[in-house]
């Protein structure tokens, strides 16, 4: 097994996940613009 | 809801049905196998540093292209690039992002009833009991028309015709009916199973199962840097041509997604969700599902000659042998969730290429939703039969390189000079940023300007004048030999082999090897060689008419040029080159729309 493949593979999914949830949860508190098509987003 | 006024209905469900447009069978077949056989572990700095400048900014010029579009109620790239370009060429520019649309449809709908068609057979148990040759048989029987009685093979020509049928219909239903609510659904299961299968590969056990190797080697495989590898320029290539696939950039279908926006709403922030997801996808679920389960049955040397054959061929032939090894039960729960994370990968991605065909339809023709999407069902069914009925023959890869490849980079190089150069970086940075809910970086202004432009035509000139073996840095001393996957090469059926010619009266044998059957089955001949590195899973198969006479007998050693039979020969290249023609006449047909639709608009405008 080789450690430095693993932290390697560790270090970057984490990244990948947390930026990727940061994003999604930040599109998703935002709240759209009123006269937005997508104003209805908590119907 | 009046057609006219189509709409996304919420921001969650227009993030999902982008990401599921990015996301592909691509995320979980071509990315491991690309990083395997591009430095590793390491292969994640060229692709992140293309995805930072390549991938986000084509993704918000796209973006911004469609929401503009969208603003004088074009809702495809013909007419949405005519207004930003102010000369006719661009119109023609568009074409290309409806043709590439219906032509990778085509074969991607069939690709995709290959996941409908193994989810069906994992539930019924039709793999159980296989050992791995008759697993990857079964695959090669599916899409073979000599093993039916009929010369149709039913089955893949169902499963095609259902999953063609099931786009349609969902198509017809619209963006918030149909399309959304598809991606509401798909995405979310897709992640799921992803995680469940993610979680199995990884934490599989050596002597457990019947594993030889615990699934972390495989995680250790392959994310073992292989630094050097970064200095060779096929890997930045490599990873440049993997960021451009992954996120569906250069088809049009982003652009006709974006164009039902308002011109206030954000795109930045949007793109940006979309775009990060479909890396969650693709480098955390992705590379933890095949290569691991592979890794742990078959050990590594087993694996990387597996890879050569490609991602595809992995899924098929051999994922659903491996999952038998989880018991009745699991294996079953696991074909499942590996082919029905497929399907639902794909299907999102083809519900996207509908789109543009269906909005320029609607704009121009003023087709209604249902018709237009019929337009397209039908289109895809006759443009992917030939796909189906000469798979072997070629065709089904020739559609691929030029609609799935060429025809994406072409336009995206084409699109992001039209928006910085033509249509101006500053009103182009004008739009990205209108309505923008995130502060985009003041670079990324001059990064769409030079950077991703620059890229691109490397990217394009590398694919263009590919040397042979990915040969960089000896094109000098040792002379510039064409790559037989270099579009020059393409061109010039360059790699062809012997049977070179459309009609010839004998077959030559196109390996190095030796006789190991000949059979019959039905109407049909077979000679199966064995290549002299005696991959079982690579042997290769001949197949032709029973009353061809054959001149070869079973132990025989056989080489490139051998002549195997004689008889009324076709060759492949005969197929391949009308795959071409039909693909040329797509593309001229779609042009003659938009030069007609072009004509009413002047009609109508001097009214």
């Amino acid at each position: 097994m080789n450690f430095t493949a693993l932290f390697f593979w560790i270090v970057t999914i984490t990244v990948i996940t947390c930026i990727n949830g940061y994003f999604f949860i930040k599109a998703l508190k935002i709240k759209p613009k009123s006269d937005s098509y997508l104003s209805n987003q908590n119907k | 809801m009046n057609e006219q006024n189509e709409r996304w209905n919420s921001r969650i469900g227009l993030i999902l049905a982008m990401a599921g447009n990015a996301v592909g069978l691509g995320n979980f077949l071509r990315f491991p196998v690309q990083a395997i056989q591009n430095g590793g572990g390491a292969f994640i700095i060229p692709y992140l540093v293309s995805f930072l400048l390549l991938g986000i900014p084509l993704l918000w010029v796209e973006w911004a292209i469609g929401r503009f579009g969208g603003k004088n109620n074009n809702h495809s790239t013909p007419f949405i690039m005519d207004s930003m370009g102010k000369h006719f060429f661009w119109k023609y520019v568009g074409v290309f992002g409806i043709f590439s649309n219906i032509a990778i449809a085509s074969y991607y709908c069939y690709i995709e009833s290959w996941t409908m068609s193994y989810v069906y057979h994992s539930i019924i148990g039709t793999f159980n009991g296989l050992n791995q040759y008759q697993v990857a048989n079964f695959f090669d029987g599916y899409l073979d028309l000599s093993t039916t009685t009929t010369g149709i093979p039913y089955e893949a020509l169902i499963f095609f015709v259902l999953c063609v049928a099931l786009n349609t219909w969902i198509l017809s239903r619209g963006l918030s009916g149909g399309i959304e609510i598809a991606s509401k659904i798909g995405v979310p299961l897709l992640i799921f199973f992803g995680i469940f299968l993610a979680i199995k590969g990884i934490t599989l056990k050596s002597g457990s199962e019947g594993a030889i190797l615990d699934g972390l080697e495989g995680i250790s495989f392959l994310w073992t840097p292989h630094f050097d590898s970064l200095a060779n320029p096929k890997v930045w290539l490599a990873a440049a041509g993997q960021i451009f696939f992954t996120l569906s950039v250069g088809m049009g279908s982003i652009q006709c997604y974006a164009s039902y926006l308002k011109e206030k709403d954000d795109i930045a922030l949007n793109g940006m969700s979309a775009g990060w997801m479909n890396e969650f996808v693709e480098v955390v679920l992705g590379a933890s599902i095949i290569i691991p389960i592979a890794i742990g049955y078959f050990g590594i040397d087993k694996v990387i000659e597996l890879t050569q054959i490609g991602g595809l061929s992995l899924g098929f032939r051999t994922m659903p042998f491996l999952f038998q090894q989880w018991g009745p039960i699991f294996s079953v729960l696991a074909g499942i969730a590996f082919f029905g994370l497929l399907f639902f990968a794909g299907i999102t991605s083809s519900l996207a290429m509908g789109t543009p065909i269906m909005g320029f339809l609607k704009d121009e023709f003023h087709l209604k939703r249902g018709k237009s999407a019929l337009a397209f069902g039908l289109t895809i069914l006759i443009l992917g039969l030939p796909t189906i009925f000469y798979f072997q023959e070629g065709v089904f890869d020739e559609y691929d390189y030029w609609s799935g490849t060429v025809s994406l980079f072409i336009f995206a190089m084409l699109e992001v000079i039209m928006f910085s150069w033509v249509f101006g970086m500053k009103r182009g940075w004008k739009e990205i940023n209108d309505g923008a809910d995130i502060k985009v970086p003041i670079i990324y202004k001059y990064i769409i300007k030079y950077i991703t432009p620059i890229i691109l035509i490397i990217v394009f000139l590398g694919a263009l004048f590919r040397p042979a073996n990915d040969d960089w840095a000896n094109i000098i001393t040792s002379g510039w030999q064409f790559h037989n996957q270099s579009i020059i090469g393409q061109i010039m059926h360059q790699g062809i082999g012997p049977n070179n010619r459309y009609f010839a009266d004998e077959f030559y044998c196109e390996v190095n090897g030796v006789v190991d059957t000949i059979y019959e089955i039905k109407n049909k001949k077979i000679i199966e060689i064995s290549n002299n590195n005696g991959k079982i899973d690579t042997k290769t198969k001949y197949k032709f008419n029973k009353d061809y006479s054959v001149l070869v007998n079973p132990k025989d050693t056989v080489k490139i040029g051998t002549i195997l039979y004689k008889g009324a020969v076709v060759n492949n290249v005969f197929y391949t080159d009308l795959a071409r023609i039909l693909l040329v006449m797509v593309f001229i047909g779609i042009a003659v729309l938009v030069f007609i639709a072009n004509q009413r608009r002047k009609e109508k405008f001097k009214e």
